[in-house]
């Protein structure tokens, strides 16, 4: 196998969702580890210590003072899901135009 | 008769002299607020001072309202942590839907006329190709974005009391994946032919109920039968799509209602399921024995 040939199996239309999910998925495990990494050694953290257990209010990120600890869903996250719509109707459409979906020719049982 | 009615004009107009200066006064003095006419009430119920009880009012009668509950943990809807993927899964769900019912009048599962798919491809349907890429890409982006939404099983509050939530999320996930499926096969090309050759040997080699089982002809190595599974698949198609928007409005929206995530965690998955209410961080000291 040469290059051009793997770029040509890489490149195919319908592989491009399983290379674009190669790095989506590497970031994404690096994000969640790192994540559930802070919330555990803020766990070590309180558990070595009562008291701040009882007084810290259990994230792994700061929390300003004066900030409500609920937030009403407009504006607040609704707001970031309708930007991610956006994106993502933005992403759709550049890769719909750019890119078709691949079509073979007719189903045919004695072709293999 | 007649005097009663020239009195009663003459008392009309009179009275229209004074009425009409103070009503059109009135009206004067309205356009100069227009936020107290009645067009503007209707559509703005309430005022939008920044207190709690206009926060709540402007929630509560607006749409928004279904979509997710009145208030959220502010760490719940914290966009580091959701990722936003079960809004974006769920708006390519209507985005499939949406472009699905138009694909579906162009579509004809026949033998004998030309691919529909192809038909729908080239130009005599206007925007045909744009849609037909649409449908396939979306449910390909789709697919990325429920795995991605899976991630929230790190979570201990997943783990611990958002169990029927995640069982609901796990049949929505097999869903999509045989929405994908089917919808693979559609075409009737080479592409999907293969694709279903493969599926029914797979389901074909199932212990007890492959072969052997209860649905054993359906899984047979006939190729002319395969060659009509496309006709099957429509329908399937069409069913599990259904099946997944009633089970995801139904089910997995509304018990999200009483879903709030915190956190992830590397350990502890299953020691924390017995933990009482639910926090982003759980010490070992806070952990309930489960109760046998």
């Amino acid at each position: 196998m040469d290059w051009k040939q793997l770029w040509e199996i890489l490149s195919a239309a319908d592989n491009v969702p399983i290379i674009a999910m190669i790095p989506l998925l590497a970031f994404y495990i690096y994000l969640a580890w790192k994540q559930a990494r802070a919330n555990d050694v803020l766990i070590d953290q309180l558990a070595g210590d009562a008291a701040l257990a009882k007084t810290h209010h259990r994230k792994a990120w700061p929390f300003k003072p004066g900030w409500a600890k609920e937030v009403h869903v407009w504006p607040f996250p609704l707001r970031i899901e309708f930007l991610a719509a956006i994106i993502v109707t933005i992403i759709l459409m550049v890769w719909s135009i750019t890119l078709n979906a691949p079509l073979e020719e007719p189903a045919n049982p004695n072709l293999t | 008769m007649v005097e009663r009615l020239k009195t009663g004009v003459k008392e009309d107009l009179e009275s229209l002299k004074t009425d009409l200066p103070a009503k059109a006064k009135e009206q004067v003095e309205l356009l100069k607020k227009p936020t107290k006419t009645q067009v503007y009430t209707s559509i703005f119920r309430h005022k939008h001072d920044d207190t709690p009880r206009n926060r709540a009012l402007g929630v509560l009668s607006k749409p928004s309202s279904s979509i997710s509950i009145r208030q959220n943990n502010r760490d719940a809807v914290r966009y580091s942590y959701t990722w936003g993927m079960g809004g974006i899964t769920f708006y390519l769900f209507i985005v499939l839907t949406l472009t699905g019912v138009l694909l579906m009048f162009y579509y004809h599962p026949s033998k004998v006329q030309p691919s529909a798919t192809s038909f729908i491809s080239n130009t005599m349907v206007p925007f045909g190709k744009l849609l037909r890429n649409m449908h396939r890409w979306a449910a390909h982006l789709m697919v990325i974005a429920v795995e991605l939404h899976m991630f929230v099983f790190f979570s201990p509050l997943v783990q611990k009391t958002a169990r029927v939530h995640w069982n609901v999320g796990v049949i929505l996930l097999v869903l999509t994946l045989l929405l994908s499926f089917t919808g693979y096969l559609l075409p009737d090309d080479q592409l999907g032919f293969w694709a279903v050759t493969v599926g029914t040997n797979m389901a074909r080699a199932t212990p007890l109920l492959g072969h052997e089982g209860p649905f054993g002809s359906m899984f047979g190595h006939d190729a002319v039968q395969m060659t009509c599974a496309f006709r099957p698949s429509r329908r399937l198609h069409r069913g599990r799509q259904r099946a997944s928007s009633l089970l995801h409005l139904a089910l997995h929206r509304h018990s999200h209602h009483r879903f709030h995530f915190h956190g992830f965690s590397t350990s502890g998955a299953f020691v924390r399921m017995a933990a009482s209410p639910p926090r982003p961080v759980v010490l070992d000291s806070e952990v309930k024995e489960a109760k046998k």
